[in-house]
């Protein structure tokens, strides 16, 4: 059975990477065919202002913007972690261990249209998370006995997240009912992704041995590494019905370095010493989903799926290196996008998590503000 | 002039994307790389896996990652990671089969102490032996300095220091009796004996007494840790002690009890520090908390005589009657 195992993951690792390189091919493809035709196909919005293209309802649009075209967004995500999926796939809910959380995640993007066919966009993300664990109380093996130490455990995740640069090029063709786009970038490491030193502290001190310790771990946001990102969409809307779906492939460039940090309480004071591990992230496939209705000119609504799987990472464990989990989510996300004026347009997804892996379940409300503009043009 | 905008579009946009696109993915799976669900895993070796005895006093590893075991009265073990090989004087030229300590001396020979002196093993698999001809030489501990001094420890005789020389005996009635030595993060070698502890410096002797802050003066283990600080184990107090720069401090182990008997001390990779006891089972401090792990918790037994380490960070516990226990750490 291991060997069948291993058969199996090589062939998968295989597979993953010639659809990594097959994408790459039809991306550098698409770009050159795209510069080649920028030129000659011209006249490619006939008969449209650009009045006509800020209004443009979801379902004759294309994948990318037009040229000229900025999408100014941003976002707000506030998500609920009350349980997650363990490692047969078994829902385990937070609330019995006291463990739940909320996380909040602001999300900035921006993208520009270079030409009709070729879109450049620029994001980044902002998250801030705090789990905090059931305390937990440690007295003396032997009763009655005055030694208790209570410990309470808060980690937090606070920071900028890592900048996506990124550029995706459609067909060459103007869009009437179906559209094909792909999209390259890169992760940058852009804020400081090491744990910042931890703010333990030692309170209610009763006696020599009675008092309570507050771990505070600081964590950050980020990769750490340079990530890059591939993926490819497909647009098919006939009347009124417009049915969206894609895959996105990320895979780190190399392998990372990081640190933990070490506690050591002497007289109620704290020293902290890091370690260094390393670690190579997970590589990344997410599938969605989703179909829309344009019930008017200005108000699309929408049910997606989202399928995401990382697997192949691992991380050094005190000079051990260990097999990332593999983690899997499946969410259903309805939503809407509501067209407030020609530059202003809302976006809102609910997200509810249906079946998954080794991997948090969070419901979550996604919200998006974005202006739509022609800054360039007259 | 249209010719002239394509070329500049395609270099624009070649420029631009195409070293992305050509950038490549990092290789994945290239190492042999451990199962999460083996992390955390107690596994327990007794006499019916073939060991000669389930009374383990002493593991080290040697520096060609052997683990080696003693079995007092039967003897002593190497495990290469697969096989055991079993040394006894059935079938070795060991002095005898109650062998209490090891220890690797610079040259990579093993340093067995038994009960009547040194066995020695190189690499050859060739034997070598001493013994003090005028007195006897029941050994308790052997610590091979880092400048190559080999520091031996006895049961009622003192303790022996071979410099590359030759060994040579020193005697006190009040420390006639050297339990475990220690060299700290400056060099210091510290005997640990009935009556307190002895700093050797370099060029004398300094002592250290329960009058001075120590928990107990029947020192029983000592370590030095990455921390720099010089661990003390006792086997009658209340606390450990250890010792760095701004002096001796004092940690309860939360057993409860009014004393403890520690037998060994050991860091592990993490950095946690683990205590071996009589009768009190495991204690592991992780700088802030010492959590006690005993029968109740499904450990084979409470009474530890020693800890060892792997080349893989497991640790290896030397049971009083229940063989060996090896522990792989959690990666949580």
């Amino acid at each position: 059975m291991d060997y069948i195992a291993g058969v199996w993951q090589d062939t998968h690792y295989q597979l993953i990477r010639v659809i990594s390189m097959m994408l790459r091919f039809i991306f550098l493809v698409i770009l050159i065919v795209t510069s080649v035709l920028k030129n000659v196909v011209s006249g490619q919005v006939p008969g449209r202002d650009k009045y006509q293209l800020l209004t443009m309802p979801f379902n004759q649009r294309p994948l990318t913007l037009y040229r000229g075209q900025l999408h100014g967004s941003t976002g707000y995500k506030f998500a609920v972690r009350t349980q997650y999926y363990d490692s047969e796939g078994e829902v385990v809910y937070l609330r019995n261990t006291g463990t739940g959380s909320v996380y909040h995640y602001y999300f900035i993007e921006l993208r520009y249209g270079l030409t009709d066919f070729i879109e450049l966009a620029a994001e980044t993300n902002f998250l801030k998370r705090g789990i905090r664990s059931e305390s937990t109380t440690y007295v003396s093996t032997t009763l009655p006995s005055s030694e208790q130490v209570t410990v309470n455990k808060l980690t937090e995740v606070k920071g900028m997240g890592d900048i996506l640069l990124s550029a995706a090029v459609r067909f060459p063709l103007e869009y009437k009912w179906f559209d094909l786009a792909l999209r390259g970038g890169l992760y940058l490491p852009s804020s400081r992704y090491e744990p910042q030193e931890p703010s333990h502290a030692v309170s209610g001190i009763k006696e020599e041995n009675s008092y309570t310790v507050d771990y505070h771990y600081n964590n950050t946001n980020g990769f750490g590494v340079p990530v890059y990102e591939l993926s490819g969409a497909f647009k098919l809307t006939l009347n009124k019905f417009t049915l969206n779906t894609g895959i996105v492939f990320s895979d780190p460039t190399k392998e990372g370095q990081n640190i933990r940090w070490e506690e050591a309480l002497v007289e109620r004071d704290f020293s902290y010493y890091d370690n260094s591990y390393s670690y190579l992230l997970n590589r990344t496939l997410t599938i969605y989903t989703s179909l829309h209705y344009q019930a008017t000119g200005w108000f699309d609504i929408r049910l997606s799926g989202n399928y995401r799987k990382s697997d192949g990472g691992w991380t050094e464990y005190w000079g051990n290196k260990y097999s990332n989990p593999e983690t899997r989510l499946f969410t259903i996300e309805p939503g809407f996008e509501l067209q407030i004026s020609p530059t202003l347009i809302i976006c809102q997804n609910a997200g509810f998590p249906v079946k998954g892996k080794n991997s948090d379940a969070p419901f979550y409300l996604f919200t998006t503000v974005r202006f739509n503009m022609f800054p360039f043009l007259r | 002039m249209r010719k002239t905008n394509i070329l500049r579009n395609i270099g624009i946009v070649a420029g631009i994307f195409i070293p992305l696109i050509l950038s490549n993915s990092c290789e994945h799976s290239e190492y042999d790389l451990l199962d999460p669900a083996e992390a955390g895993i107690w596994t327990l070796f007794d006499t019916t896996d073939g060991l000669p005895s389930n009374e383990v006093t002493e593991i080290k590893r040697d520096s060609r990652d052997n683990l080696w075991f003693t079995f007092p009265g039967y003897g002593t073990a190497k495990y290469d990671g697969s096989d055991w090989i079993y040394f006894r004087t059935a079938n070795s030229p060991l002095l005898t089969n109650i062998v209490n300590c090891l220890a690797e001396d610079a040259d990579g020979k093993i340093l067995f102490g038994t009960s009547e002196g040194i066995s020695i093993l190189n690499d050859e698999n060739e034997w070598d032996s001493y013994v003090d001809s005028v007195t006897s030489m029941y050994i308790n501990t052997i610590k091979v300095a880092s400048n190559g001094w080999i520091w031996v420890g006895t049961k009622e005789q003192g303790f022996y220091v071979n410099n590359g020389s030759g060994f040579v005996k020193t005697y006190s009635e009040t420390y006639k009796n050297v339990n475990v030595i220690e060299e700290d993060a400056d060099g210091n070698i510290w005997l640990g004996t009935d009556n307190g502890l002895i700093r050797w410096d370099g060029s004398g002797y300094s002592y250290l007494t329960a009058a001075d802050n120590l928990p107990d003066n029947r020192v029983s283990a000592l370590l030095s840790d990455s921390k720099e600080r010089l661990w003390i184990g006792t086997r009658g107090g209340k606390t450990v002690s250890w010792i760095d720069s701004r002096g001796i401090h004092q940690l309860s182990l939360f057993t409860g009890a009014d004393s403890c008997f520690i037998n060994d001390i050991i860091e592990d990779r993490k950095g946690d520090i683990w205590f071996a006891t009589y009768n009190d089972g495991l204690i592991r401090f992780d700088g802030v908390i010492p959590h006690s792990i005993k029968e109740v918790n499904g450990f084979p037994e409470n009474s530890i005589y020693s800890i060892g380490e792997d080349k893989h960070g497991n640790l290896w516990f030397g049971l009083y009657s229940r063989g060996v226990a090896r522990y792989t750490l959690p990666i949580n």
